[in-house]
């Protein structure tokens, strides 16, 4: 591993700045204090870019100031006073801050990776330690991502991109005596929680969508958890990281859009419930993410609203985990812990 | 040690008033205070957010436009934008109210003092006041109870002690008031009146001396200046009376606000406005008698009450039932609220309750027996 810029101190820059990337800098500013007594170790953000700038201090944004960025529009940090620049230039940040890590917390597309495949490869080409909540590149390139950095002798940490919030991932790739046979779960926390309020507030789906883009759950285009693209992403992450390579390409997917109101009222009546359930089954080699009507007393049946709960069947035992899905400043707490484990050289 | 100050929505009317309380607040710092600023939405906007709740899509343009104009006059484009992220992310649905989940109410709700926030950093600026905004969801911990919440002091207690470290380095705080996160992370509100309970349960859980609740009048009235004219200020009251004095409705306070302080030792609550804050309520019980004749109305009654400590007494009731001996057929009954400082009586008429009200704050409050 590339050792930290001096004992005790971790210079990260952090290149998306929407809900994960300020609930990033919001906990950073925060908890930092509280983590350098504990850890003895100072996490400072050297750089913030979103889509439009960057802002970069080569001694690290101190908390406050660092609370000030959050007061920036959305695509505004290069309007900062002092330290902004209105202008996304990677290679230039880095040559001014010299990072120790590199987290990537850009939106997700999944046809071609970007802008986050072409971010990590830089990073990880440079030199850098990386820590990710971006699926998209995983669900691209992971092999390469992860021999590259392997090359380069460098971390790349995705705990973020399952569960945002839990960390189910890193359990998952501790758990090296065992064998996962088979997982089942629950992996999308908007759709989770657009079946909730249809089953608990009988609400249609456009009104049900409508609640959850309010909540802040939802994208203004929920495609991506409705018809299952988040969710598979998800299987092919888990998949990868237990050794078995599988392409996004061939989850087979079924979206929440085919279930009205009445196919809900009938389901309850017969005790039985709607659920986005996300299956990989690692000997038959499949992967799926469906809608399926399971019985009531179906473990997966009780987990409600935004939560997200995995069951996985191993060679000697199964094994429940559940938590929050996502949420910018919890997932922000995930990717922060991946940023301290690097740091303190597990 | 620093203070807490709460900015209320009745001395937010305009965009002059924002840049008047930043020059008020900059004032308190040249005086060498310290302090966390609370804040509540400007005045009218939670009646207008409330207004959109029951499907009125041109009330939620009114609460925009008002903050875009301040926005514009105080901050700029940039100021203007951040306004226009959050009220689209209420806009752009249109909810009934009772109908939808009450998360959604709340946050719906919570976004007149997010604005408001937002807009008081921008004032700040302006007067060269070095504050940082604060998102009162990361601080104040709920439970549950949406629209109506309680703080959980317990779970606040060790974020709101990192509010220490900013005045450290001399930056003002500034968070918004009436507002919190459940447990599950949604949004909550803490009621009408809300922001003066995020001060006062900051104070309690920080140990703090000094509250100041700035509103737009001198303190706390003995008598309903509507019915009484030129009526005074009450100097001094007890935690528990200003807690009765809430629960019979005066000056709207909520009942939290000094619920929260009951048992508490050392907090003064200094209610008033800029320069003049003419009630102090406190940890000291002070003179036994009546304070204050409330008037509050509920399903069926009109009620006056009388607070202070020990008017359960009798003297004090014979007093109070014989100086409305004339009134008589106004009065439906009594209520003495033992061991709450309190008596309350009910009336079926206002005319009957206004004339009481004037009658018992001639007989026990300026000792006018005739
Ligand atoms: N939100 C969650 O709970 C959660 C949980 C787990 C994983 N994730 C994943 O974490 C990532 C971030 O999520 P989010 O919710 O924070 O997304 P978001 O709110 O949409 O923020 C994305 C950020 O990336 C910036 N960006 C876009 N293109 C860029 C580019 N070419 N260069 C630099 N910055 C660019 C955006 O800039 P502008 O501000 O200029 O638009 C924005 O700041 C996503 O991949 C998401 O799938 C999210």
């Amino acid at each position: 591993m590339r050792l930290m810029s001096s004992y005790g101190l971790v210079k990260i820059v952090v290149i998306g700045f929407g809900n994960v990337g300020r609930g990033l800098a919001k906990t950073i500013a925060l908890k930092n204090n509280e983590l350098t007594k504990k850890l003895n170790i100072t996490v400072k953000v050297v750089g913030v870019v979103d889509s439009k700038g960057m802002a970069l201090k080569k001694d690290g944004f101190t908390g406050i100031e660092l609370l000030k960025l959050l007061e920036q529009p959305r695509s505004s940090v290069g309007s900062c006073e002092v330290y902004g620049r209105n202008y996304v230039d990677i290679e230039e940040l880095y040559g001014e801050v010299q990072p120790d890590i590199h987290v990537e917390l850009t939106p997700a597309n999944y046809d071609t990776g970007e802008p986050g495949l072409s971010n990590i490869r830089r990073a990880l080409n440079y030199g850098l330690n990386v820590v990710t909540a971006n699926k998209s590149p995983l669900v691209k390139a992971f092999n390469e991502l992860t021999a590259l950095a392997q090359v380069r002798n460098v971390k790349f940490k995705y705990t973020g991109t399952v569960m945002g919030a839990t960390p189910f991932l890193r359990a998952l790739k501790w758990m090296k005596a065992h064998r996962v046979e088979y997982l089942r779960g629950i992996l999308n926390s908007t759709s989770n929680y657009i079946l909730t309020l249809m089953h608990e507030k009988i609400l249609s789906i456009e009104d049900a969508v409508k609640e959850a883009q309010l909540i802040g759950l939802a994208e203004s285009n929920p495609s991506l958890d409705i018809d299952g693209l988040d969710a598979a992403a998800k299987l092919v992450i888990i998949s990868n990281t237990l050794g078995h390579s599988i392409r996004f390409e061939n989850v087979e997917r079924s979206s929440l859009r085919g279930i009205d109101l009445r196919d809900i009222m009938i389901a309850i009546k017969n005790g039985y419930v709607y659920k986005q359930v996300s299956t990989l089954d690692l000997v038959k080699k499949r992967a799926s993410v469906n809608v399926e009507r399971i019985p009531v007393n179906d473990v997966l049946a009780g987990v409600k609203g935004a939560m997200n709960a995995v069951h996985i069947v191993t060679d000697t035992g199964e094994y429940f985990f559940q938590g929050k899905g996502g949420g910018g400043v919890e997932t922000a707490h995930t990717v922060l812990n991946d940023v301290l484990e690097i740091a303190l050289g597990d | 040690m620093f203070s807490v100050v709460k900015v209320g929505g009745s001395i937010l009317r305009s965009t002059e008033d924002y840049v008047k309380t930043a020059a008020e607040l900059r004032n308190l710092i040249e005086e060498g205070e310290r302090f966390i600023v609370v804040v509540s939405a400007a005045k009218g906007v939670t009646d207008k957010l409330l207004k959109y709740l029951n499907s009125s899509s041109k009330a939620i343009d009114e609460v925009k436009e008002f903050y875009v104009n301040a926005a514009r006059e105080i901050g700029g484009f940039k100021l203007v934008k951040r306004v226009e992220e959050e009220v689209s992310r209420v806009s752009s649905i249109q909810v009934k109210y009772g109908s939808v989940n009450p998360a959604i109410c709340d946050y719906v709700l919570s976004i007149g003092e997010r604005l408001s926030k937002i807009i008081l950093r921008g004032a700040l600026d302006l007067v060269g006041v070095n504050s940082t905004e604060l998102d009162a969801r990361d601080f104040i911990l709920t439970n549950n109870v949406h629209g109506d919440a309680e703080i959980d002091l317990e779970k606040t207690e060790p974020r709101v002690s990192k509010l220490r470290e900013f005045i450290s380095e001399g930056v003002i705080p500034v968070l918004e008031g009436f507002i919190g996160s459940s447990p599950e992370g949604f949004v909550t509100t803490l009621g009408r009146g809300g922001s003066d309970y995020t001060a006062t349960a900051i104070a309690k859980i920080l140990g703090l001396e000094k509250v100041y609740l700035v509103t737009d009048g001198p303190g706390v009235y003995v008598a309903n200046p509507s019915i009484i004219k030129r009526v005074e200020v009450i100097p001094k009251l007890s935690y528990s009376e200003a807690y009765e004095a809430s629960l019979h409705g005066v000056k709207r306070f909520n009942s939290k606000t000094f619920k929260v302080l009951l048992g508490s030792k050392g907090i003064r609550v200094y209610v008033g406005e800029w320069g003049k804050f003419s009630t102090v309520i406190d940890d000291n019980t002070g003179d036994e008698g009546p304070k204050i004749i409330a008037t509050s109305r509920d399903e069926s009654h009109l009620r006056v009450s009388i607070i202070g400590e020990g008017v359960y007494r009798a003297k004090y009731v014979v007093k109070a039932v014989s100086s409305l001996r004339d009134l008589g057929e106004h009065v439906l009954g009594l209520n003495v609220n033992y061991p709450r400082p309190s008596i309350t009586l009910l009336f079926k008429d206002e005319e009957g309750a206004n004339e009481a009200v004037l009658t018992l704050y001639k007989a026990l409050l300026k000792g006018d027996d005739t």
